[in-house]
C-alpha cells in the first residue's frame, strides 16, 4: 500500500494553495504536517482523501489514480477539521451507521474502538450533550474504527486532556503496527515529532522540508 | 433509522434510507409547519366562504377540490401596462417559497457535516447526488400529501368535502371555466407539484455553482417573476391555477407545461451529477 502525490498543484480562484507537490507515503508509517495556519496542510489532507480535485498532477493510491479510476481511496479514515456526527445519536450509533456502509467491522470492533480512545461505548448521552474532548474522540475513533488502510487526521489531539492525548497516541501506534499509512496535522510540535517516523514542512502551499525521524523498532531508518 | 444491508442493497439504497432518516424524520418540524400552512390555507378559505354564503352571494360549502384551488390559484394574469396594482399572491407565494425553504439547507449542511463521512466511505459521488434527488423528491410529494390531506380535514371539519367544482365559488376569483373540468381535476393537482419537482431540483443543482441562499434567492426571483410575467417558461406559472387554460383563455396547457417541467428537472438532476462528480468539498 501507497500514496504517491506527483507534481500536485491546487488553485482556487486564482490563489494557489497547493504547488508542485511530490510525496511518497508508505504503509506502517506515521507523516507529520507541519506548517503555519493556511499553509495547505488540510487542503492537502482534503486532495489525498479525493474531496479536492488537484488542479494539477495525481493522487495515486497503491495504483489507482483518484479522479480517474477511483472517487476516493478505497479504505480510508479521515478526521479532518471539526468531528461531525449526528447529534441525536450515541457514540456508538453514529460509529454503527458509518460503519454499516462498508460492513467491514462489528459492533464488537466499534465498542472496543470508543473504549480505545476513552469513550464509553454503552453511555447513553447523545452527541449533542458531548464535551468538545468527547466530540474530538469521537472523531478519531470514527477516522480508525473500520481498520483503513489510509488515516487521515487534522489535529487529532485538539481539546483534549493529557489522558486522552496518550490514548490517542497508542492507538495511533497500534495502527501503524497493523500497517495502515496514517497522516497527521498538528501544531504541538512534540507530540508530532513523538508520533512521526518522518515530519514534512509545509509554507504556503510548498514542501520546505522533509525529514525522517529515528524510531526505536524502525527498521529501515 | 440506521440503515443497513449495505452489502446486499448497495450504497444507494443506503443514502436513501439515510436522507428519509436525516432529511425526513429528523426535520419532522419543517412538515408540522406545512401541515399548518395548509391548515391555515383550509380554515382561510372556509371562513370566507362562509362569509359568502351568509351574505347570500354563494350558497355551497367548498369542496376539497375548491379549497385546494383557493390554496394554489395564484393570481390572474397581470398587465403591466395596466394601472392596476401589481398585487403578490401571498398565500400561493408562501406556500412555494416554503418548498424552496424545505430544500435550500438540507443537501448543503449534510455536505458539511457528517455527509462528507458518508460520501467518503460509500466511493461514489454519483450515489450521494442521487440519494438527495430520491430524497427531495419524497420530500417535495410528502409536502403536498401533507397539505392535501391537512386541506381536506379542514374541509370536512366545516361541513364541505368532495372533489365538486363549484362554478358560484370560482366566480368570486373571476375563473370561468372555459370547458369542461374532466382531465383538468387530476392536472390541478399534479401541475403545481411537477413545477415543484422541477424547481426544487433547479435549486439544489444551483448550490453547486452558488451560495445555497443565492440558489433560495433565485428561485424566490423565479415566483415572483412568474406572478408578474405569464410566460409558460417562468414555471412558476404552471403552479397558479387561476392561469390555466381552463379558466383563463390562452392560458397554461398541460402538456406544454409537464414537458417543460420534466425537461428541467432532467435537466437539473444530469447538471447536478456533472457538476458534484467534479466538485470541491472544503
Amino acid at each position: 500500500m501507497y500514496i504517491e502525490l506527483k507534481d500536485l498543484s491546487k488553485s482556487i480562484r486564482g490563489t494557489t494553495v497547493l504547488q508542485n507537490i511530490n510525496l511518497r507515503f508508505e504503509q506502517g508509517r506515521i507523516y507529520g504536517l507541519k506548517g503555519p495556519n493556511g499553509c495547505g496542510k488540510t487542503m492537502l489532507m482534503r486532495t489525498i482523501c479525493g474531496l479536492i480535485r488537484p488542479t494539477e498532477g495525481t493522487v495515486d493510491i497503491n495504483g489507482e489514480v483518484l479522479w480517474s479510476k477511483i472517487s476516493f481511496p478505497r479504505s480510508i479514515g479521515i478526521l479532518i477539521e471539526n468531528p461531525a456526527f449526528l447529534p441525536q445519536y450515541t457514540g456508538l450509533k453514529n460509529l454503527q451507521m458509518l460503519a454499516n456502509l462498508q460492513n467491514k467491522v462489528d459492533t464488537q470492533q466499534l465498542r472496543e474502538t470508543l473504549t480505545a480512545v476513552g469513550l464509553e461505548p454503552d453511555d447513553p448521552r447523545k452527541y449533542r450533550k458531548y464535551s468538545l474532548g468527547m466530540k474530538q474522540r469521537l472523531g478519531v475513533a470514527a477516522a480508525v474504527a473500520e481498520r483503513p488502510d489510509i488515516i487521515l487526521l487534522d489535529e487529532p489531539i485538539n481539546a483534549l486532556d493529557e489522558k486522552g492525548v496518550q490514548l490517542i497516541k497508542a492507538l495511533l501506534l497500534r495502527e501503524r503496527e497493523r500497517g495502515a499509512i496514517i497522516i497527521i496535522a498538528c501544531h504541538d510540535k512534540e507530540e508530532l515529532e513523538f508520533l512521526s517516523n518522518e515530519i514534512i514542512e509545509i509554507e504556503e502551499g510548498k514542501i520546505k522540508g522533509q525529514y525522517v525521524l529515528e524510531k526505536d523498532g524502525d527498521q529501515d531508518e | 433509522m440506521i440503515p443497513s444491508d449495505t452489502q446486499k442493497r448497495g450504497t444507494l439504497h443506503y443514502y436513501i434510507l439515510y436522507d428519509w432518516s436525516r432529511g425526513i424524520l429528523h426535520r419532522w418540524p419543517v412538515f408540522l409547519a406545512s401541515a399548518l400552512i395548509f391548515g391555515f390555507a383550509g380554515l382561510q378559505c372556509c371562513d370566507s366562504y362562509a362569509t359568502l354564503r351568509m351574505s347570500g352571494e354563494i350558497t355551497a360549502l367548498p369542496s376539497f377540490l375548491d379549497a385546494w384551488i383557493y390554496a394554489f390559484k395564484g393570481m390572474a394574469v397581470f398587465n403591466p401596462l395596466s394601472n392596476q396594482p401589481f398585487n403578490i399572491p401571498a398565500l400561493w407565494l408562501l406556500i412555494e417559497i416554503f418548498i424552496a425553504y424545505m430544500v435550500s439547507s438540507y443537501p448543503y449542511t449534510d455536505l458539511d457535516g457528517v455527509g462528507r463521512q458518508v460520501l467518503v466511505r460509500s466511493q461514489k459521488r454519483w450515489h450521494w447526488w442521487f440519494g438527495k434527488c430520491i430524497w427531495n423528491i419524497s420530500s417535495i410529494v410528502l409536502f403536498y400529501a401533507i397539505g392535501a390531506i391537512s386541506l381536506l380535514l379542514v374541509v370536512l371539519l366545516k361541513g364541505g368535502g368532495g372533489l365538486t367544482l363549484h362554478p358560484e365559488i370560482l366566480d368570486i376569483w373571476e375563473m370561468q371555466m372555459q370547458a369542461p373540468a374532466g382531465s383538468w381535476k387530476i392536472m390541478v393537482f399534479l401541475l403545481p407539484l411537477l413545477m415543484s419537482l422541477a424547481l426544487s431540483m433547479l435549486q439544489m443543482a444551483a448550490m453547486f455553482f452558488v451560495k445555497p441562499m443565492m440558489s433560495f434567492a433565485a428561485v424566490v426571483a423565479v415566483l415572483v417573476c412568474s406572478a408578474f410575467f405569464n410566460t409558460p417558461f417562468l414555471i412558476g406559472n404552471h403552479a397558479m391555477i387561476m392561469r390555466y387554460a381552463l379558466f383563463t383563455p390562452g392560458g397554461i396547457e398541460p402538456l406544454p407545461a409537464i414537458a417543460i417541467d420534466t425537461g428541467l428537472f432532467l435537466a437539473a438532476l444530469l447538471v447536478g451529477k456533472l457538476r458534484f462528480d467534479r466538485y470541491d468539498i472544503y
